[in-house]
């Protein structure tokens, strides 16, 4: 006997299956209304779309270390985050120096009409969430500012990694694809 | 089933238990948890709290693997897993790995539930399902994009970690492959949670997917290791559920052994490199290819054969 011959036949059964259905749809219709829960039965759906009539559109972090308003040096992402294991230090970066606005290109090239418009009523019900239920709103936080804990650990990582420098401030500049001016950027004083 | 019980729990033991130590290095102020239980953590959990969490999970993989009372002791796992995933999760990206962590708390209550397998199926479907409604919409399928090929360069350039075979697809494979890669991946998809209702389509969909997460690990370099063994479930439960000989006692005391050996080297000498600085390349790159590759392959394989001689209905 196998799994097969349990596939629902009767009626009770059905309306079992079309209840649990009925749950995994309302997860998904909350990932998409507010934001993602967790757990839940969604897979990442990469809907972003980098590349357009031989254009590939990205945003690249630079990790600046200034040394008495001067550039000292580099940081990579993959460096600051060495010790993490199974996320992407990229994602890192972003959900913590991050203004929250793609660059222009990025956010013109991307998506249909549709699209934007799902983005935008998202955005919209997150605020409203975050306004209506304060502890959601630390898990939207992306609106560059740095908590005090975050500095402190920010620089400490950088003084281990490059022990020589003495950072004044660190910034996290985002650039679009080739381009020289960054369409965003956070500073981080010294603590 | 009790021997994919067996050899599920060796797997976690082995390659699966997430270790979060490394949690608790990073300030409270990154701490930005999914809308979810996770939101009742105040904060960063503290190094004691991240380790007694490792070694409950590794204790738990060992009394699933022991055999006595494994409804709970599957549910135990699968709670511990969450937590620990829910962790690594707790930083801007959720890791989807639903399905893996369900695993041991479905394997736990097979036997008492027959319908099981068949809901477990409907939600990897309609994960696949909710991968392709906003790929769909973002634009996959206009002719003008190349979705997958942006996200090869992005691999390639950005991430820092491009996968064996990125440089060479970038390079090599033509813009109309690319293309059609976008519209197959949206195409199986979307058709998963269509297909899963009978033998054949679900055999076919199932080695379509396993080929897809092999072909997203060399190129893409995102791994599904834990989905592999998601696969092996579903054709032990649908199509060969007294494939697996039963395993002897004594042979489950054997892997009990080995397996906490190795979790133990892995735990304590990999995170620290003292594997790679005598020159053994220890790392779960390898570790990702080999289950990925062999596990992947062998799956396709004998999903291909169900196809042949498909269970009737």
């Amino acid at each position: 006997m196998t799994a097969f011959a349990s596939i629902p036949r009767t009626r009770r059964e059905r309306l079992r299956m079309a209840g649990f259905l009925f749950v995994l749809v309302c997860g998904f219709a909350c990932t998409y209304v507010m934001m993602e829960p967790y757990p839940s039965p969604i897979l990442p759906g990469f809907a972003r779309v980098p590349h357009e009539q031989d254009t590939v559109n990205m945003e690249e972090p630079r990790i600046v270390i200034m040394q008495d308003d001067h550039a000292g040096a580099t940081i990579s992402a993959q460096e600051l985050f060495a010790n993490t294991d199974n996320v992407n230090p990229i994602e890192l970066l972003r959900t913590t120096f991050y203004h929250g606005q793609k660059s222009p290109v990025i956010a013109a090239a991307e998506g249909t009409g549709l699209y934007h418009s799902l983005k935008a009523f998202r955005r919209s019900t997150r605020t409203w969430f975050a306004n209506a239920v304060p502890s959601i709103a630390r898990s939207l936080r992306r609106n560059g500012s740095v908590p005090a804990s975050t500095q402190r650990w920010l620089f400490a990582r950088v003084a281990t990694l490059r022990p020589a420098l003495h950072a004044s401030t660190v910034r996290i500049e985002w650039y679009e694809t080739d381009a020289t001016v960054p369409f965003d950027v956070v500073e981080v004083g010294a603590p | 089933m009790s021997t994919f019980r067996i050899l599920l729990a060796a797997f976690i033991l082995l390659f699966a238990v997430p270790d979060v130590r490394w949690v608790s290095t990073l300030p409270d102020g990154m701490f930005t948890p999914p809308l979810g239980p996770m939101m009742l953590f105040s904060g960063v959990p503290s190094l004691a709290w991240t380790s007694m969490l490792l070694w409950a999970t590794y204790a738990c993989a060992v009394w699933l693997l022991w055999g006595k009372g494994v409804r709970w002791s599957g549910l135990a796992l699968s709670a511990l897993l969450a937590l620990g995933f829910g962790l690594e999760s707790s930083f801007g990206k959720i890791n989807h790995t639903t399905p893996f962590m369900l695993l041991p708390a479905v394997v736990g209550w097979h036997g008492a539930w027959r319908r099981l397998p068949v809901y477990y199926v409907l939600v990897i479907a309609f994960q696949f399902f909710t991968a392709a409604m906003p790929k769909i919409v973002g634009g996959w399928l206009q002719p003008q994009t190349h979705a997958a090929y942006g996200y090869a360069v992005e691999t390639l350039t950005i991430q820092g970690s491009p996968a064996l075979l990125t440089q060479w697809v970038v390079s090599y494979v033509p813009r109309w492959m690319w293309e059609l890669a976008d519209v197959i991946t949206v195409a199986f998809e979307s058709l998963f949670i269509v297909a899963m209702w009978r033998p054949r389509s679900l055999a076919t969909v199932c080695a379509v997917a396993l080929c897809f997460h092999i072909g997203v690990w060399y190129t893409l370099h995102i791994p599904a290791t834990g989905y592999i063994v998601c696969y092996a479930y579903i054709w032990i439960a649908f199509f060969a559920p007294h494939a697996l000989p039963i395993v002897a006692p004594q042979r489950v005391m054997l892997f009990v052994l080995v397996a906490a050996l190795y979790a133990g080297i892995r735990a304590y000498l990999s995170p620290t490199g003292v594997l790679e600085t005598i020159g053994i390349p220890f790392t779960e790159e390898i570790e990702n290819s080999v289950v990925i590759t062999v596990g992947g392959g062998l799956l396709v394989w004998l999903f291909y054969r169900s196809l042949h001689s498909p269970p009737g209905r």
